[in-house]
């Protein structure tokens, strides 16, 4: 595969009319033709724009998602889509907002694959170039998330019941992809921000569950996903969530390290944004076969950072890590929900030609 | 829509590259990407060709078949894919070849959809030319002869248990390919053709099955696939066998035409008529108003190339029965039924789509 040095985590902004016309189609006023031919078309414009800035990856935005995990909900019977608790987000500002997760309420039964759509799109369109394709896929124990004691015990008796069919569904789904030809996969783990929180560790305690326990449980699901596969790169993305530039955890790697070795993945994107994600010493964890993307380039805001700022950081970084094996991308993608964060589509430009012309002058 | 006057009926011969790349694949030799990498290529070239010679439809070829049936025992597990009967072609010659047929040995699980990548990639390379892209699936007679019941018991105990699923699996391509856009969905439907020799219905009759109950039970379950779908065009095709140039029956569509062309509730039906094999077009009288007949006059099992002016004056004789604004025309069958395809050229195939597409912007220009 060709050397990585600029990453994209997923997800880019949704323009105003695929917004519109994703709301006309719910509402049955365009048919699935029309709505294909808007999607893809914006499908089209993000990857042309990524074509543009000239990314070492490509991926479709995740522009056919309402949300970085609705593959996983709209693929499936089982789920109630906006049935689930609700999660606060935070802004640096001071403010709050609040996201509807969906909630499992029957037995999950797939009606399609969760990105053979997308991924087959996206090979051809990209086909004949030398950029890599990325899908993403949610990870296990984020889907746990969509499961409640109470409400979803009909349709599951226990969490490890519902996370077993999980597991299969999302293995299922990696051997689509890499018969599709997929060769770059990428899972997104958020959920181990909340074990890196020491405010968030607390909790899992008081409430009976050890936070170091969980994460034993999260890298043995990880695992299973992927096992068996020896085809692509499978990376790993780790954020403390991104919801119209808001976040809900703080705190460095370190409480979560073990991950890098004993996980199976090659290679992990890293939130690097601000000091929230902590110092790089933690970088000297990971095994020597393992790549980490760098993710110094904020999506929550506007403000586009130096080049002197990242290539320090990233100088920074090699001291724990050797250069070669390091890349850039953002912290997290610029629309883990449709709606969206505070920047334009220009923005979000600008902040993918700073990753790639960074990452030129560092690695050449 | 756009127009549809110059059809194709799917199947186009695979180039030598593509077989090579398939038994590298099986052998493990190259990975999935790279498979694809040539696969796709081999669609590219399909689409191009198509587009050049000015059909109005276009399907990939089902370059990633290797054979008309083989999107459904590819895509659900529970076929054994060479253990079925083996069943005879033959040509005008009297030459003769077997072909194995799967064997349904498992109860049927799907893997993926059947043709969800076909379609999604036809989007990117014929989205936007105008044309309207094809997707074809077997129908359910055609699955039925994959129940043998000595073979097959163990995964269903009669032919009907097997049939609901199989019904099951071809409702659900139907939903997902019309959520991916598609607005033209073919039937493959050959088995029809068998209920239409002579011979052949005698052969039924012997063995106790009534030829005209299990045409009704064909229609009824092929009506299932299609039933409640409004947003696409469904079309039905009828050949009698398209097996590297030679095919397994004879007789005109009188036996079937009353009820089929009546019953049944496709917009569209894409007749082989390709040579004296398929009888006249007095049929196509039973053809409700609402319907179109796809006229199957060009014949992709030679490369004899047909003139304009015999098309033409065939299309004036089933304008005798039918009239011109609910007539299109294209070849009898698919290119390339089977990935040996028929024995013709390339240059061969292209010239017989550029005939129609030719032939018909004349006729309804």
């Amino acid at each position: 595969m060709t050397k990585i040095r600029s990453d994209v985590v997923g997800s880019m902004l949704r323009p105003a009319y695929l917004l519109q016309a994703r709301k006309r189609y719910e509402d049955g006023e365009i048919g699935h033709p029309e709505f294909k031919e808007t999607e893809d078309r914006a499908v089209d414009e993000a990857i042309g724009m990524q074509e543009r800035v000239g990314l070492d990856v490509i991926s479709d935005g995740e522009l056919r998602r309402y949300s970085f995990y609705g593959h996983l909900i709209d693929s499936l019977d089982g789920f109630d889509k906006f049935g689930g608790w609700a999660i606060r987000f935070k802004y640096e500002g001071g403010g709050e907002r609040e996201v509807k997760r969906p909630l499992v309420v029957s037995r999950l039964r797939r009606n399609r694959h969760l990105c053979a759509e997308d991924f087959t799109y996206l090979r051809a369109r990209v086909s004949g170039t030398e950029r890599l394709t990325k899908a993403t896929l949610i990870s296990a124990q984020q889907a746990s998330a969509f499961y409640d004691g109470e409400k979803s015990k009909a349709a599951y008796p226990d969490v490890e019941a519902y996370l077993a069919d999980i597991v299969d569904i999302l293995r299922e789904e990696v051997r689509e992809l890499i018969r599709l030809g997929c060769s770059y996969i990428q899972v997104d783990a958020p959920q181990y921000a909340a074990l890196l929180d020491p405010a968030l560790r607390e909790g899992y305690r008081k409430r009976g569950n050890d936070p170091d326990r969980l994460i034993d449980l999260c890298i043995e699901m990880d695992n299973a996903v992927i096992e068996g596969h020896s085809g692509a790169t499978f990376a790993m993305h780790i954020c403390r969530g991104n919801a119209w530039g808001g976040f809900y955890a703080s705190g460095g790697y370190g409480p979560i390290a073990k991950i890098f070795s004993r996980t199976n993945f090659s290679r992990y994107l890293l939130e690097y944004d601000d000091e929230r994600s902590g110092g790089f010493e933690v970088l000297r964890k990971l095994p020597e076969d393992r790549t980490v993307a760098l993710g110094l380039v904020t999506t929550k805001n506007s403000c586009l950072e130096s080049k002197a700022e990242l290539k320090a950081r990233i100088e920074e970084a090699s001291h724990y890590m050797p250069l070669e094996r390091l890349s850039l991308s953002t912290q997290c993608g610029f629309a883990s929900e449709m709606a969206g964060g505070p920047l334009t589509l220009e923005d979000e430009e600008a902040k993918l030609r700073l990753v790639v012309e960074t990452a030129e002058e560092v690695w050449g | 829509m756009a127009e549809m006057r110059s059809d194709v009926i799917g199947s186009l011969l695979r180039p030598e590259y593509l077989k090579e790349a398939r038994q590298h694949l099986d052998a493990g030799e190259i990975s999935d990407a790279e498979f694809k990498r040539i696969e796709d290529r081999a669609v590219d070239e399909a689409v191009e060709l198509q587009l050049r010679s000015g059909v109005d439809v276009i399907t990939d070829g089902e370059m990633r078949r290797y054979a008309f049936f083989s999107h459904f025992v590819d895509a659900v597990d529970g076929f054994d894919k060479l253990g079925g009967k083996q069943i005879t072609y033959r040509n005008e010659e009297g030459e003769k070849h077997s072909y194995a047929r799967p064997v349904v040995v498992e109860p049927l699980k799907p893997r993926r959809h059947l043709c969800a990548e076909e379609f999604s990639y036809m989007r990117v390379r014929a989205g936007g030319s105008g044309k309207t892209i094809k997707i074809t699936l077997i129908n359910t007679q055609q699955a039925a002869s994959y129940y043998e019941p000595e073979k097959s018991k163990d995964a269903y105990p009669t032919v009907d248990a097997y049939m609901a699923d199989v019904v099951d699996i071809l409702r659900r391509e139907v939903k997902e390919l019309i959520r991916l856009g598609c607005q033209y969905i073919q039937v493959d439907a050959p088995q029809y053709a068998a209920l239409l020799d002579p011979e052949v219905r005698k052969m039924y009759e012997e063995r106790g099955i009534d030829p005209d109950r299990t045409i009704d039970m064909c229609i009824e379950r092929d009506n299932a696939i299609v039933e409640g779908f409004s947003e696409a065009t469904f079309g039905v095709h009828l050949c009698r066998g398209n097996n590297q140039s030679k095919f397994y029956a004879s007789g005109g569509y009188d036996f079937v035409a009353r009820k089929l062309f009546r019953k049944i509730r496709f917009d569209r039906f894409l007749l082989e008529y390709d040579d004296e094999r398929s009888g006249g077009f007095e049929p196509l009288r039973e053809v409700p108003g609402d319907r179109t007949v796809v006229l199957g006059f060009v014949t992709t099992k030679t490369g004899r190339l047909e003139s304009s002016e015999e098309l033409k004056a065939r299309i004036r004789e089933a304008e005798r029965y039918i009239p011109r604004e609910r007539l299109a025309l294209s070849t009898q069958c698919g290119f390339a039924s089977v990935i040996e395809g028929n024995l013709l050229t390339v240059e061969e195939e292209e010239s017989k789509l550029r005939l129609i597409a030719e032939t018909a912007g004349e006729v309804w220009r």
